[in-house]
């Protein structure tokens, strides 16, 4: 009877909170450019945008820009070589009469020794992808993941070697519910994967600088704010030179 | 929203604060035996026009029991929050916020022990037990020279001394908790004692479903004993230990703590003078562990105070009084302790303050009151640097007629321990500093004027009081960097101005069935720091423009009384973004200014029905109650998110707490 009683106020309790959308006044602000820059082994890969109204309903298109990569010599370099761990590289992007720059080092790979699909049923019922990475030795190192379902970017975090110095790091992407994955409703399609998908996990070993950013920018929609300057000149964005390694997964129903 | 995703939603909201008798000349305590225990009958109409300090504010305990409260429980920091000057952190929190500062430049005071992040369930509840409390007085314009380390205001709460002639015990059943207590002569007119518990019950109940093996309690043990050594000296020992555990399974746990002990001897030299020695320890703690997702996570902090306080007291003549005293204190903070893998890492310093104080009050006319203070302190931090400061104070009330009265006043304060917080709510595990080479004491000039007035017959008052206050070296994490950032506070965070000003409104009704008051604050508050939005100056998160709270209580017969509370207040200033841009995984938010947006406004109706029974040998009490009587849904939260079925590809959302909370409690007492 007491535990019934119970019960019932903690459904109570519950039924008290709700999340619910809402309309909302936004302001507007005249576009600033946006840029996001990966420098690997493969070369570099650039997008430059600009921001939109938060009403706007298409996706950005990319705008023209001059692109230049020098390396620690000064020395331009072309963007489809081969990038040399411990260089430093400098891309500047000129839009328009606005130029911007940024300095990111080329840092020496990690080794992805295993990385798995499974679904916690213990716990949280949660399916993560788990991923073992030899850290490189005799660095203080920071790390990028990146994880692509069929080629598009699904999921990225940011962690370092803390704790687990020159061993083996391993992280758990958390990746969808059961729940969620049961549902399957159309506002959470990009949360779920299905069977079949294609997934490749990237992990760079990154610089400091490049670090934070990433950090902050991981920070920026739960503690709103802007993340902190990666490039001089007043875009948004980044440039990330990193050595990469990556793998690939599908994705079964059953996994 | 399941049971589960309840508690979750709970233990994710940091990611999303001699003698209890001592009568001086202003403070008159009359003894009733009823539930109502000790009622503080000492800020009459009359009193509130008399005292010549700004910004005084005692808490009616008697009318805290009636007023509407959260699940039945009787919280003195939610009604502190219908005072004017004095706003609620958020929908959630028991937290507090007076004249525009933080709950973090707040001190709250136990039997002159500091007390940190006193609340239950991330702050939803505070730590006092009201039956186990009797004096509590708020200072949020001129805090005496008694007090120090707090820029905004000074709560002080006095453990209730335990009846020297009679035994009482009883308890009370509510929604949430339980609680009981005892109190009685260990040595009829001699030594009593008195000793409440109070506990949460909810996980009694979770051994089965979604919450089994989930931790979700909260506890506080508060005891006191007093000694009459002779007619000239008394000894008091007060404890309080309370403490919050939260856990999911065995991936997570979370507890803090708040532990504090005072010793008191008040020696009486004669009719008009006295002293009081304290020694007090205290310690806040708190503690994180997670295994999961890959991560073996361990986290602690804690903030320790001990020392000794000498306040000696003389009323020279019935026109000039005096305080004055020393005060040594040690403490230990440690910011945070991380534990990942096989590394530790540390952020821990420690410190010894000595203050020294003089407040006087002179009345040279019968209609002029001046009052004049002065506290000087050396904070002397290990290996860094050691700061001095002096805080000088200054009041006066001209009584213009027996009914009106005008004050004015001044006051510079200061504080050593700072809290910075990621959120506008403050929450357990928030971080803290002290004062070092980098970090600079906060420093505060408040100005203040006022006007008091009643009715001849008393049955109602007014006051109006301004303010303006400026304080110096304010601290907020940079841009991009959070309480995980970094080990070393230093690194993390960066130091500014902040102003508020504003105007506050009251008018009581204090006689006849029904009582009750009216408040309402205009307010500004602003902070500028290097950094942070662009270094111009811009609304705080804690500025609500308009505050409003009306109280009614009435008495319908001996036996059943009603209450209402109404609370209005200006939505929250927020950041909230101002256009959108693609990058890795989907949209990223551009955010043009700091809280440069509102919430919607914020209101709430409450209700609660007491019926009182006095029989012969016992009292019993029925509370029944209604909080958010008509299920406004205030905003808790307020969040940006992707949502690809949106043409625009964005939607903003708002969480809402506590929409119609049912009540009821029964307390006996014997």
């Amino acid at each position: 009877m007491m535990k019934k009683f119970f019960v019932a106020i903690w459904t109570v309790l519950s039924l008290a909170s709700c999340k619910e959308e809402m309309d909302f006044d936004y302001h507007t602000v005249a576009p600033i450019d946006v840029i996001e820059a990966y420098l690997t082994q493969d070369g570099l890969d650039i997008q430059v945008t600009q921001t939109t109204d938060m009403e706007c309903t298409t996706l950005p298109q990319q705008v023209d820009a001059l692109v230049t990569l020098t390396d620690q010599d000064g020395q331009a370099i072309d963007p489809d070589s081969t990038a040399v761990p411990g260089q430093t590289y400098t891309l500047q992007v000129q839009v328009g009469d606005r130029t911007y720059s940024s300095t990111a080092q080329m840092c020496r790979p990690a080794t992805i020794e295993s990385a798995t699909l499974t679904w916690d049923d213990g716990k949280t019922d949660r399916l993560f992808c788990t991923l073992q990475i030899q850290d490189v030795q005799g660095e203080e190192n920071h790390y990028c993941f990146r994880m692509f379902r069929n080629g598009e970017v699904y999921k990225w975090g940011v962690f370092t070697d803390k704790g687990y110095e020159d061993g083996i790091i391993e992280r758990n992407i958390s990746c969808m519910s059961r729940d969620t994955y049961e549902d399957n409703k159309p506002e959470d399609q990009h949360k779920i994967l299905h069977d079949g998908d294609q997934l490749r996990v990237e992990v760079l070993t990154i610089d400091q600088h490049s670090y934070d950013y990433l950090y902050s920018l991981s920070l920026s929609k739960r503690q709103s704010y802007n993340p902190i300057c990666n490039f001089e000149g007043g875009c948004l964005g980044y440039f990330i030179a990193g050595g990469a390694v990556s793998v690939e997964l599908v994705f079964h129903d059953n996994e | 929203m399941t049971s589960k995703h309840f508690l979750l939603t709970l233990l994710a909201l940091p990611a999303m604060a001699g003698m209890a008798q001592v009568q001086d000349s202003t403070n008159m305590i009359k003894r009733e035996f009823s539930l109502d225990e000790v009622v503080v009958s000492s800020q009459s109409a009359n009193q509130r026009v008399n005292m010549a300090k700004l910004g005084e504010q005692k808490i009616d305990l008697l009318q805290l029991n009636h007023i509407p409260s959260l699940f039945g429980e009787k919280d003195i920091f939610r009604s502190l929050q219908l005072l004017p000057g004095v706003k609620s952190e958020g929908e959630a929190s028991s937290g507090f916020q007076v004249r525009g500062g933080t709950s973090s430049q707040n001190q709250i005071l136990l039997d002159k022990t500091t007390l940190y992040q006193a609340g239950h369930l991330m702050g939803l509840f505070s730590t006092f037990n009201d039956d186990a409390i009797t004096n509590a007085t708020l200072y949020k314009g001129m805090i005496p020279a008694q007090y120090g380390g707090a820029t905004s205001s000074v709560l002080t709460v006095d453990t209730r001394p335990g009846d020297m002639y009679e035994y009482h015990y009883g308890g009370t059943l509510g929604l949430l908790s339980a609680k009981v207590f005892a109190e009685g002569p260990i040595k009829e007119d001699v030594s009593s004692f008195l000793i409440t518990a109070r506990r949460s019950y909810a996980d009694m109940f979770m051994q089965s479903g979604d919450l089994k093996d989930s931790k979700f309690h909260f506890y506080d043990i508060n005891a006191r004993v007093d000694w009459r050594l002779s007619s000239k000296d008394r000894l008091a020992f007060s404890v309080l230990n309370g403490k919050d555990v939260l856990g999911m399974d065995d991936m997570m746990d979370m507890d803090w703590s708040n532990t504090s002990l005072s010793g008191r001897w008040m020696h009486y030299f004669s009719d008009n003078m006295m002293s009081t020695f304290t020694t007090y320890y205290s310690s806040f703690d708190n503690e994180m562990g997670m295994e999961a997702m890959g991560m073996d996570y361990d986290q602690n902090g804690f903030i320790r105070h001990m020392g000794a306080n000498y306040t000696w007291q003389w009323f020279q003549t019935p026109r000039l009084k005096w305080n004055a005293g020393l005060q040594s204190d040690h403490t230990w903070l440690r910011s945070a302790e991380w534990t990942v893998g096989n590394t530790t890492e540390r952020d821990q310093n420690n410190a010894w303050e000595h203050s020294a104080w003089v407040d006087t009050e002179w009345k040279p006319l019968t209609s002029l009151t001046l009052s004049a203070g002065v506290r000087g302190s050396v904070f002397a931090p290990e290996d860094h640097k050691t700061y001095v400061t002096v805080e000088p104070r200054f009041s006066t009330s001209w009584k213009v007629t027996s009914n009106h009265s005008f004050k004015m006043g001044y006051s510079n304060t200061s504080q050593n321990i700072h809290a910075i917080m990621s959120n506008a709510t403050s929450m357990p595990f928030n971080r803290y500093t002290m004062s070092s080479d980098v970090v600079k004491p906060q420093r505060a000039n408040q100005f203040s004027l006022g006007y008091t007035g009643k009715t001849d017959n008393e049955h109602y008052d007014f006051s109006v009081e301004g303010y303006y206050k400026f304080t110096n070296n304010v601290y907020d994490y940079c841009d991009g960097k959070n309480h995980r950032s970094d080990i070393h506070m230093d690194n993390i965070i960066l130091g500014g101005d902040s102003r508020a000003y504003g105007v506050e409104f009251q008018a009581h009704k204090n006689n006849g069935r029904l009582t009750g008051w009216v408040s309402y604050t205009l307010s500004w508050v602003e902070n500028q720091i290097e950094g942070i939005n662009g270094g111009n100056w811009y609304t705080a998160s804690n500025d609500r423009r308009h505050d409003l709270s009306v109280v009614a209580i009435y008495l319908i017969n001996r036996k059943w009384d009603v209450s209402t509370s109404w609370k209005y207040n200006t939505g929250q200033a927020l950041t909230a973004p101002s256009g959108k841009y693609r990058l890795t995984d989907g949209w990223q938010y551009y955010y043009a200014e700091r809280n440069g947006y509102r919430a919607p406004d914020y209101h709430r109706l409450g209700i609660s029905f007491n019926r009182t029974a006095v029989h012969d040998r016992y009292t019993s009490k029925w509370s029944f109650g209604l909080y958010n009587v008509y299920g406004q849904s205030n905003p808790f939260m307020i969040l940006f998110e992707d949502d690809s079925t949106k043409p625009t590809g964005v939607k903003a959302t708002k969480i809402s707490l506590l929409k119609f909370i049912p009540s009821v409690s029964y307390s006996i007492k014997f």
